[in-house]
Parts: structure tokens; sequence; C-alpha cells
């Protein structure tokens, strides 16, 4: 048994609140602090189901991801693993 | 304190021994092993369990970070709870609907990172207070609802101020918790080891 999810993780306040706004009437996203295993940046994160994330990603194809990170959270009896999926450079 | 193990390389059982003997020399802080086979990451992860240690899995580029915890940050929330038994009695007043003063915009999403971390830490606080503009939160924000709802099934008191949310228009869209009135409110704080104030 285990649950994923996913993180895209912000370098920039401001693109992460205008992240949120593109994509908070479309899916259940929540836009979070962080969570401090993942590297420091602005401290906001947005969470969402693993299963959103073809989707989001093509409402995202346009925009400039330099500097976010996005990642998988796989949680199951033996603690999490942090899945590094891309972007970031 | 921070320590770096670059166990890339090592044949088992090297890197458990490696990390093991670091963890040993540490009285506090946080080990972060790294290996670059699945074997060895279930191996040190495995120590860190039997030891009781906190600890975390991340992978990049094929190779795995195990960071293991020790000391403070390994504690139990019951022993926590035990040294400390004022953590267990914390009152949160929250005052107005977003944290902090300046931009409004900015002030929404820090009380909303506030009340997602509040609701992933623990121990618990004993109770939370809305009193004027901070009646919108449990009534009228869906997301910071949510949070205020696991709170409260972890035992969490959710108080809100009914002559606040009568000023506001809001009693009848209270969502989680109950409507308080000063003299309640007044005593929760007195009773408080700690109180604080949003």
């Amino acid at each position: 048994m285990y649950t994923t999810y996913m993180i895209i993780a912000f370098s920039s306040t401001h693109q992460a609140i205008h992240f949120e706004r593109l994509l908070l009437p479309k899916y259940a996203i929540e836009l979070i602090p962080t969570p401090r295993e993942v590297s420091a940046s602005c401290g906001l994160s947005l969470k969402f189901e693993t299963e959103d994330l073809t989707a989001i990603l093509i409402d995202l194809e346009d925009e400039d991801k330099t500097g976010l990170q996005l990642l998988q959270f796989v949680i199951n009896e033996g603690g999490q693993k942090i899945v590094n999926m891309g972007w970031e450079a | 304190m921070e320590v770096k193990i670059d166990a890339r390389g090592l044949i088992c059982p090297k890197p458990v021994i490696e990390t093991k003997k670091a963890l040993e020399g540490i009285r506090e802080g946080n080990i972060i092993t790294v290996v670059d086979n699945a074997v060895a990451r279930d191996n040190v992860s495995k120590l860190a369990k039997s030891l009781k240690l906190h600890f975390s899995v991340s992978e990049t580029e094929g190779n795995f970070e195990i960071s293991i915890f020790k000391g403070a940050y390994a504690q139990s929330v019951e022993e926590m709870v035990q040294k400390r038994p004022d953590l267990a009695n914390l009152v949160i007043l929250v005052g107005k609907d977003i944290l902090g003063d300046g931009e409004r915009e900015l002030g929404e999403v820090l009380i909303k990172s506030y009340f997602y971390a509040l609701s992933e830490y623990e121990p618990y606080p004993k109770a939370i207070i809305f009193i004027n503009s901070g009646v919108y939160l449990p009534t009228s924000h869906p997301q910071i609802i949510e949070y205020l709802k696991k709170l409260s099934d972890m035992g969490t008191e959710i108080h809100s101020c009914g002559t606040c949310l009568d000023y506001y228009h809001l009693k009848d869209m209270l969502q989680v918790g109950t409507i308080s009135n000063m003299y309640a409110i007044v005593e929760l704080m007195a009773d408080a080891n700690n109180t604080i104030t949003l």
C-alpha cells in the first residue's frame, strides 16, 4: 500500500500565486509551505494529485518553468520517497 | 549539525556501517547518506527504522539520499510532551483573516500555509480561537476549513467568537467548531500554558 502526490516547488512567491490562480479553477490543488525535505526556495509549493499531472503539464506548457522543481512524493509504511521529475535550471 | 556520507560505490554492508558510525558520532542532527543502489537504500532505511529514528528517502539521477534525524528532531511526540507539557496546552488566538500586516494577497497565502503546516505539526494545539475578521476563516475559506477539520478530528478545540460571527453575518456559515462567548475565550486563554496571537 502506498500513496503518491505531486509537488511543484517555486523559487518565486509571485510565480506561485500566478500558478495557483491558473490551476485552482480546474484542479484540486493546494498552495502549501514547501516540505522541509525539498531544497529551500521561496517556501511555497503547489500540491496536487498524481492523476492530474498530465493535464496540468499541458496547461502549463507555455509558462516559464525556470527554477521550478517538479517532484513526486511516494509514501508507504517504510517512510517517504521523493522522486525528482524535472525542470529547474 | 548535518553530516553527509557519500556511500556510492561502497559494497554492502559498508553504507550501513558508515551511517551507524556517523549517527553514533553526533548527539543530534541530520545524517544524509547517499547511495547508488536500491539494496543499500533499503538497508540504510532499515537501520534508521530499527533505531526508531525519523528518516526520509529521496531519489535524484539514479542516486538515493537517506536523511536520518537524531536528537530533538527525532523525539516522539509523547517524549516531547513529557518534557514540555506546555507544548500540548497551546492556545492560538486568530484576530484577522490574513497572516501578518502588508499586502493582502501575500497575507492570504501565508495564513493558508500556516494552517496547513499547523495541521501537520504535532503536538496539536489545545484550542484555536477566531475573533474579529478571523471568523471568516472557519466560515468562508474551504481550504482552511479542511485543515481545521483535521485539527478538530485530532482533538483541537475550534472556537469562533459569537459576537464577531453575528457582526459579519456569518453565524449560519460556521463549518467547523463551536460558537463561544468572551467568557469562554478568557477562560481558555487563562488556563493555557502558552497563547499565541496571530
